[in-house]
């Protein structure tokens, strides 16, 4: 790489061209209403920069100048689908890639009740973990509810009772914001006969680094019983201290959250 | 993967120029239309130790042709340049909020209107610095019940000396006072009416038209420009989708604007420059996407090459070069810009 380098100098020299920097291409942009669909979703792609185009995968994998092409909208129909862009060419370095998940409507909520957010970030109303809106990488999008507490809890009513498979809960990652995903999450299902609830999800993250960037991360919680439930509850732990390498170390930390669903 | 193909790419470039030297020196012209340009980035020649910069806020030339930066570097607050990027002269210490900085051409003799962020002041100063006026926050409004509520960025001084404030990061009001600093009107501030700012960045005067000069005013949050009479009354709404556009600079026809970032690309070094036409039409966007109208609407605008990182201010000298300040952009010096003819 360094060689590499060096030689790239060496050519713009020897023809004597005033040194110039070699810029790199920004990301493409991504259009859709929501990454959150019910039977489908179009997807947009934009990149308005003569001599370049955008390379894109489906399978999560980064694109190369070898894959695919974007030329016409993307019709989204799969649950937690990848979509990963890049832009190339023009003479420029290749952008960063920018990416999207997009999930599928779950099983009918009628109703839920959830610990109450943080006055500056309440959400959008009380179907706020429902509505099918947002999934925006950005503690400023008005869709996330903020939590910075000890602990958050989300009761789930369902339609009626049926299997239930897992939950997902779509969560923000921004850690220099100080939001990160719950230290713990555990996830109950009602049970009638006994009248309490039983755990059927439990898991631990413990959080040690610091992370660039604002990212929406989907976090499901998969049941690994058979079980009808007609009530579900979440309960997750926001980070209580901030770790060691962040600048607010020891602090309590921020849980946001946007959607659950449940298939 | 990318290292292979960036030494593959690299080692063709290297044969190729054996063949034809011109296809590897070419320069990157950026823009579009007949507004296009190379880019220098290393146009400064001031000592990073001697006459370090923060951000860098806006810029202005004056009457002697210089070109003239403000930052919040309280070591210098004002570098003056000549065109070539050599330092001519540095002064001021005063201004830790330093970041509207606007020319006068007052009688014949040049002075400055500088908006100070922290100091929640707007200073008239000589062009080397002597303080003249300073515009303590706008009482007489009965909008304001302290200096902190009012956060000036940018001022405009009209033809009669008039002199209009944007509250641009308080509660962007336009605050107009005579050219003695005596109150006459506020208009804009926040609300839901086309005649409400959000974000009220900048302002300048627009007498393209000779005969009906205008006040411009940057509402940036909505990425748009807000034109009014110069009595504050509200004409028309210039959109630019995905902009956020700083402040409006007029030279020639043509209406120049740092665009701090793209909507699209929050907060992540998103930012391009874009100049519009008289009839308020994108004709180039410096780093950003090709201007595109789709039944009269401005396409949705946004960085394409990583040229900039915050593009905060545009200064347009006598020959038509660009000069790029930018805010928290690695203490970077301006970059200039040179027209491709």
């Amino acid at each position: 790489m360094v060689k590499a380098i060096v030689l790239f100098l060496c050519c713009g020299l020897c023809v004597g061209a005033s040194a110039q920097n070699v810029f790199r291409l920004a990301p493409p942009l991504l259009q859709y209403q929501s990454v959150f669909f019910k039977k489908s979703m179009e997807v947009y792609m934009r990149f308005a920069q003569p001599g370049t185009s955008i390379h894109y995968t489906v399978t999560g994998a980064e694109p190369t100048e070898d894959d695919a092409v974007y030329t016409t909208p993307l019709t989204i129909t799969t649950g937690l689908s990848t979509i990963k862009a890049k832009a190339f060419g023009g003479g420029f370095l290749p952008s960063t890639v920018v990416s999207a998940t997009f999930i599928n409507d779950g099983l009918p909520v009628i109703a839920t009740s959830q610990s109450t957010p943080h006055a500056k970030y309440p959400g959008n109303g009380n179907r706020a973990l429902f509505d099918n809106a947002g999934g925006v990488p950005n503690t400023r999008s008005s869709y996330w509810l903020g939590y910075q507490r000890d602990t958050v809890s989300v009761t789930i009513y369902l339609q009626r009772k049926q299997p239930v498979k897992s939950v997902l809960l779509n969560l923000l990652q921004d850690h220099n914001a100080r939001v990160y995903l719950p230290q713990q999450v555990s996830l109950y299902y009602f049970d009638e006969k006994t009248n309490k609830f039983n755990v059927c999800f439990s898991n631990s993250f413990e959080a040690t680094e610091v992370l660039p960037g604002s990212e929406a991360i989907n976090l499901v919680l998969s049941i690994n019983k058979i079980i009808k439930a007609g009530t579900l509850k979440v309960i997750m732990v926001p980070v209580q201290s901030l770790p060691k390498k962040h600048p607010g170390k020891g602090n309590p930390g921020w849980l946001f959250i946007d959607e659950i669903k449940v298939y | 993967m990318l290292r292979r193909q960036f030494i593959k790419n690299t080692s063709l470039g290297a044969a190729g120029l054996l063949v034809k030297p011109n296809l590897f020196a070419a320069e990157t012209i950026f823009g579009h239309n007949n507004k296009r340009y190379r880019l220098n980035t290393r146009w400064s020649q001031a000592d990073v130790g001697r006459n370090p910069v923060n951000d860098c806020h806006e810029m202005v030339q004056n009457s002697q042709g210089n070109i003239m930066l403000l930052t919040n570097e309280v070591k210098n607050n004002v570098l003056v340049y000549d065109k070539s990027g050599k330092l001519l002269n540095a002064w001021g210490s005063e201004y830790p909020g330093a970041h509207g900085f606007t020319l006068f051409n007052e009688n014949g003799t040049d002075v400055l209107f500088i908006c100070d962020n922290s100091r929640h002041q707007v200073i008239k100063t000589t062009i080397d610095g002597r303080v003249l006026l300073v515009l303590d926050y706008p009482k007489e409004t009965g909008e304001y019940t302290k200096a902190e509520e009012y956060v000036p960025t940018e001022t405009a001084i009209a033809a009669n000396g008039d002199i209009y404030v944007a509250d641009g990061y308080g509660k962007d009001f336009i605050v107009q006072y005579d050219a003695l600093g005596r109150y006459i009107r506020h208009f804009g501030g926040r609300g839901t009416g086309d005649n409400h700012l959000l974000n009220a960045h900048g302002v300048c005067i627009d007498a393209r038209d000779p005969l009906k000069s205008t006040l411009l005013v940057t509402s940036r949050q909505q990425n748009a420009f807000k034109r009014y009479t110069l009595q504050g009354h509200y004409i028309e709404t210039i959109a630019l989708p995905g902009a956020w556009v700083c402040r409006p600079v007029i030279k020639g026809d043509y209406l120049y604007a740092a665009v701090l970032q793209s909507n699209s690309n929050q907060w992540k070094q998103s930012g391009f420059v874009t100049i519009l036409d008289k009839n308020n039409k994108v004709v180039s966007n410096i780093g950003g996407s090709t201007p595109g109208y789709t039944n009269g609407v401005a396409d949705e605008m946004y960085q394409t090459i990583q040229c900039f990182s915050y593009p905060h201010d545009v200064c347009i000298d006598d020959e038509e070069n660009l000069y790029v300040a930018q805010w928290n952009s690695g203490k970077a010096y301006p970059y200039k810009l040179s027209p491709v003819l």
